[in-house]
């Protein structure tokens, strides 16, 4: 009997083994089929999220096979594309979820756009594209971020629904605020650049993150850990999207009050995810080009931006596109932070500054 | 005055299951006492006793006096007795002079004091060469001598030898014979040499204990 | 003059005859070289050297290095004050031989392998604003600070420290606490000529490994630690490797003082180690759980042993508590089951061939170390090298030196393997060295003249003694590897992602309550091998 059990364990560990190990790697299954290599960061790339939805559509369009690698955040995306140039050797053809606010860091990585530019473009929303020209960024979701503060906290009496940037480092927000690190999340760096834009004087600047440095409960690396400790009651006040209003809504539609947003009066900043091509990586097969090229279409097509709202909680880029219920009331921003805005961001080093101040 | 103290076991019973001690006898300083016995008849647990090593479980009872008190009762540490292990029991972190001078060492004697003091006797004792080595890598008989050293340099009241001699050679036990009664010459406290060899030590002893046998029961008393 | 028989060689084991033949075990040595430099050396290269050119000093490396010191020398610290005098207190009860406890031994060293994303999860707990301790009136301040770093730290090792002092404690043969008493020497001479050197050799090994930890320490600080001025060299590594502030410059720079704060001691002490070894002899005479402290002082106080047991079982509460809080709807779900098992299938895999790894590169290093004692020493002396080295600049330096052979979509889950490997080296080589080494030579050397073969000797003699030990360790490395994420975000292919990576997953997704049973499946596997391992392996 014992070593029946002992045996049924080793068979579960020998399938536990194909099966997480060699049988999810597709790719055993020679195919003919041109192939679409894409990068994602993982929680748009797992089973449930959007990437996987969006690859299925697209194969059955195009007759191709698309493999999705979901790696880490995307700040991890970034640092595969170093890896990839440290080799010598391009992995993938497409990065789809960067965030725009990495721009200057992956421009060098970007197959130029040339003369062409995906077919909607001019439909997408100005605040998320920027005024200029299609320059090989393709935005693909977006939303604003703001401050979400539950009103059933004890902590949360006396904060008031709208602040200035500045005034976030007053008594009243004094261990109540739950943000993340600009280094490892994209809400962080949106709160950074923000801040930026702000604060164009160095010194302003180092003032302000000094000052939030003992005000902020805890600054977590990324944004889930963020929220989760947020809805545990940490702190009455988070860092966070205006669609996570949307989140609560749907979950609890009798309590739709309990959270709200506090927005800046300087305005609110936009986090916008896109894809692009990657350089280097079409050199020998213009028609995978063409079928890369495809892909950036259909991301900007009705049929996947009106599921990016259900399935990444973010919004889409589009303009009209129709939005589920708890997604069409979400609090309107002073203004929305310009992507132009903040330019010239320096190479390396650039957090220099913000860890001083934060650090030392 | 260390030498004038002397030992007196009264009535002595320790019982184990299906095994029971009894011990009546006095052993007067000066005196060096035989024990012998066939291995198992309960000679190291009587020094065991003695020296409050061996916990009282079931029915003991009796009274063990030292120099005229009753040491029954008190902890070993307080007892000085001097006892020289069968396995001799080398403490393995400390070296050769850390060990022949615990008694020194555990009363807060300088490392310097007691080497300048046991240096000559290591010497005496044939050991000069080994004690910068181990003492975990000591052979039997080097070992056997570095116990006796310990037990008799620091004085104590009363010496207890459990086979003492048994890793030695002819020669070199006739040398530590002789050194060992200069030493209880100068130093005339109560001595017990347990042995399962009646021959051995025939020099030097004084006297002996018996074992008498009668069922579980084993007792010992003076010839 | 009169010395003889003395035995001349340094180590049991060495030069012996007995065991295996020179050549094999020459053949070992090189052999475990070379996996040494494929997988630890050349990576570690391919990060000094691509990032040589790296920039000038940067002063926030040093100020994030001082806060890791401050915080791995405190946690290091109250870790001791606390695991010591637990551990004396509890020893002679964790010595005996009886399945109570070996049960209290487990949990001591359960909470070890706990993965640490779960280990942060349960920091929040009981430590937050909101946690159950401020609840209970306690002040919930100290989450989110150096404080919570450090509390959490202790939670993890000072139950590891009190079951190597309490191992250190009935390693002491009652013949020397004997002679010491005999001789006039009460409790505290006892403690210091007979106890404290045992201990010591032992504790220092221990608390460096403590102190490597805690410097390298990573999810922990990224949670409790409460934002930047709280963060160790890994954490600042970490986003300078792969987070938008991409400075693989200044990467260098941290991973190098990361290197040197913890390698440096390593190699320190095990240098000291073998020294201390080879002057006393220490291991060949300690005894099992048998040679023990008291089952003379303390027999037959049955309700202080259950009292000691709850004592020693108290570090697995919080664990026990998460567990049972993720026991809601999502179990129901047929979808999230099939999703969790074949990630706990891929996890499981991964973590045991770890193990496996683990267990064959210790083995060859100690058999290669049979061949010379010098060889030898050199080879325990790098094998305790990558204590000073995280996964991630393992990850990092593979992914450079080997990258051109990987294709990423295929993925390359044996560099996931090598990694936790790696990683879990220089403690498994520590554990298992004493234990190895002290070969029953007697016993061996009787059944090769009885006209047994080398193997069969070591099948009959040899396996049966170390056996328990092997487990023990292979099933600690396994629960280590399971919360391992380092390398699994740089080598796992398409479709390959271990529980760890969903609990993450399931966070960004809004889905707490699946994060939290995946983070539970997590705790029970981890938990479960260990306890396993260990209940059996006693």
């Amino acid at each position: 009997m014992k070593r029946l059990r002992v045996r049924l364990i080793q068979v579960g560990f020998a399938l536990g083994f194909w099966n997480g190990i060699f049988l999810s790697a597709p790719s055993q299954a020679a195919s003919a089929r041109p192939e679409l290599r894409i990068l994602t960061y993982d929680s748009l790339a797992a089973p449930g999220g959007l990437g996987p939805e969006v690859v299925r559509r697209f194969e059955e369009k195009c007759g191709c096979r698309v493999r999705l690698l979901g790696v880490g955040d995307s700040g991890l995306l970034v640092a595969r594309l170093r890896m990839d140039e440290e080799r010598r050797k391009t992995s993938a053809h497409l990065v789809w979820g960067v965030d725009r606010w990495l721009w200057p860091k992956i421009q060098k990585y970007t197959e130029p756009a040339g003369s062409w530019q995906p077919e909607r473009w001019n439909q997408i929303d100005p605040d998320y594209r920027g005024s200029v020209g299609f320059e090989g960024f393709l935005p693909f979701d977006g939303g604003a971020l703001s401050l979400i503060i539950d009103r059933k906290h004890p902590g949360s009496q006396g904060i008031p629904g709208k602040i200035s940037l500045g005034k976030l480092p007053s008594e009243i927000f004094r261990k109540r605020l739950i943000l993340e690190d600009p280094r490892t999340s994209g809400p962080g760096l949106a709160l950074e650049r923000l801040s930026r834009q702000v604060f164009p004087d160095s010194s302003a600047y180092a003032e302000f993150w000094r000052g939030l440095r003992s005000h902020w409960l805890a600054l977590f690396p990324g944004w889930s850990g963020a929220y989760g400790a947020f809805l545990k009651g940490e702190a009455p006040v988070v860092w966070s999207y205006f669609s996570s209003l949307a989140y609560h809504r749907a979950k609890a539609p009798q309590d739709a009050s309990r959270y709200e947003a506090i927005l800046f009066e300087e305005g609110q900043p936009l986090q916008v995810e896109g894809a692009f091509l990657v350089k280097g990586a079409f050199q020998s097969s213009p028609e995978t080009l063409e079928l890369a090229r495809r892909f950036l279409n259909f991301l900007l097509s009705d049929e996947v931006q009106k599921e990016v709202p259900g399935r990444n909680w973010m919004l889409p880029v589009i303009r009209g596109t129709p939005l589920p219920a708890e997604f069409q009331k979400l609090p309107k921003p002073v203004r929305f932070l310009r992507l132009d805005g903040v330019a010239g961001v320096p190479r390396g080093g650039e957090f220099d500054a913000w860890l001083r101040a934060v650090q030392l | 005055m260390n030498g004038m103290s002397s030992l007196r076991v009264e009535n002595l019973r320790w019982s184990w299951p299906g095994f029971e001690l009894r011990a009546d006898f006095e052993v007067r300083p000066g005196e060096r006492l035989l024990l012998s016995g066939r291995s198992g008849s309960g000679k190291t647990s009587l020094l065991r006793i003695l020296s409050g090593l061996e916990p009282a479980s079931g029915n003991a009872s009796g009274r063990i006096f030292l120099g005229g008190q009753e040491i029954q009762g008190w902890s070993p540490e307080r007892r000085k007795i001097g006892l020289v292990f069968q396995d001799q029991g080398l403490l393995s972190a400390w070296d050769a002079v850390d060990n022949a001078t615990l008694g020194w060492k555990v009363r807060g004697v300088s490392r310097t004091e007691r080497e300048s003091r046991i240096f000559p006797i290591l010497e005496a004792w044939g050991l000069q060469e080994s004690v910068s080595t181990p003492v975990t890598r000591w052979s039997g008989g080097e070992k056997q001598r570095l116990a006796l050293i310990r037990a008799w340099v620091w004085k104590p009241s009363l010496i207890l030898q459990d086979e003492p001699f048994s890793a030695l050679d002819a020669e070199t036990r006739s040398r530590v014979m002789t050194q060992l009664l200069a030493w209880h010459q100068e130093s005339p406290v109560p001595l017990i040499h347990v042995s399962h060899d009646e021959s051995e030590g025939a020099p030097w002893v004084t006297g002996r204990i018996v074992l008498k046998e009668s069922g579980s029961v084993r007792s010992f008393v003076r010839e | 003059m009169l010395g003889f028989g003395r035995s001349n060689s340094n180590l049991p084991g060495h030069c012996s005859g007995v065991g295996a033949p020179r050549t094999g075990a020459f053949f070992a040595a090189i052999f475990a070289l070379l996996l040494w430099i494929l997988f630890f050396a050349t990576p570690v290269a391919a990060v000094l050297f691509r990032a040589g050119n790296s920039g000038p000093w940067d002063p926030v490396v040093g100020a994030v290095a001082w806060v890791t010191l401050r915080q791995a020398l405190l946690s290091l610290t109250f870790s001791l004050a606390l695991g010591v005098p637990l551990g004396l207190a509890v020893a002679w009860f964790l010595s005996r031989d009886s399945r109570t406890a070996a049960w209290a031994r487990s949990s001591l060293a359960a909470p070890f392998g706990v993965p640490t994303v779960v280990a942060g999860l349960v920091g929040l707990q009981w430590m937050g604003q909101n946690g159950w301790l401020a609840q209970a009136g306690l002040p919930g301040v100290w989450a989110y600070s150096l404080a919570g770093v450090v509390a959490v730290h202790v939670l993890y090792n000072a139950p590891w420290i009190a079951l190597v002092t309490a191992q250190g404690r009935w390693a002491v043969p009652v013949r020397e606490l004997e002679v010491i008493r005999n001789i006039g020497g009460g409790a505290w001479a006892r403690f210091r000529l007979a106890v404290l050197p045992r201990l010591s050799s032992r504790l220092f090994a221990t608390a460096l490994q403590v102190y490597c930890l805690c410097c390298l320490s990573f999810g922990l600080v990224l949670v409790l630690g409460g934002g930047p001025p709280v963060q160790t060299l890994e954490v600042l590594l970490d986003s300078r490797l792969r987070g938008s502030d991409l400075n693989w410059g200044s990467a260098a720079w941290a991973g190098t003082f990361q290197f040197g704060m913890t390698a440096l001691p390593a190699l320190i002490g095990s240098i000291w180690e073998k020294r201390r070894r080879s002057a006393t002899q220490e291991v060949t005479e300690e005894g099992s759980g048998s040679s023990g402290v008291g089952a003379l002082e303390v027999s037959g106080r049955r309700w202080l042993g259950g009292l000691v047991l709850a004592l020693t079982a108290l570090p697995l509460l919080p664990w026990f508590i998460f567990v049972l809080g993720a026991l809601g709807n999502v179990w129901r779900d047929a979808d999230f089951l099939l999703g969790l098992a074949r990630a706990a299938g891929t996890s499981v895999t991964l973590s045991l061939a770890s193990a496996g790894l683990t267990l064959l590169w210790v083995g060859l290093a100690h058999l290669g170390g049979r061949s010379h004692p010098r060889v030898h020493w050199i080879l325990a002396l790098i094998q305790g090298l990558p204590a000073g080295v995280s996964s991630l600049v393992l990850a990092l330096g593979a992914a450079l030196a080997f990258g051109r052979w990987v294709d990423p979509f295929e993925g390359a889950w044996v560099w996931v393997v090598v990694i936790q490997t790696v990683v879990a080296l220089p403690w498994a080589y520590r554990a298992l060295g004493p234990v190895l080494e002290k070969a029953s030579l007697r016993e061996l050397e009787a059944v090769r003249s009885g006209g047994a073969s080398a193997v069969q000797a070591y099948l009959w003699v040899e396996w049966p003694r170390i056996r328990g030990s092997v487990r023990g360790v292979g099933m600690a490395v396994a629960a280590l590897g399971l919360g391992e994420l380092g390398a699994a975000g740089f080598f796992l292919g398409e479709g390959q992602a271990p529980l760890a990576v969903w609990v993450s997953r399931y966070f960004s997704q809004y889905r707490f309550e699946e994060a939290h049973a995946v983070g539970a499946c997590l705790t029970v596997l981890a938990l479960g091998g260990l306890l396993a391992a260990r209940g059996r392996s006693s």
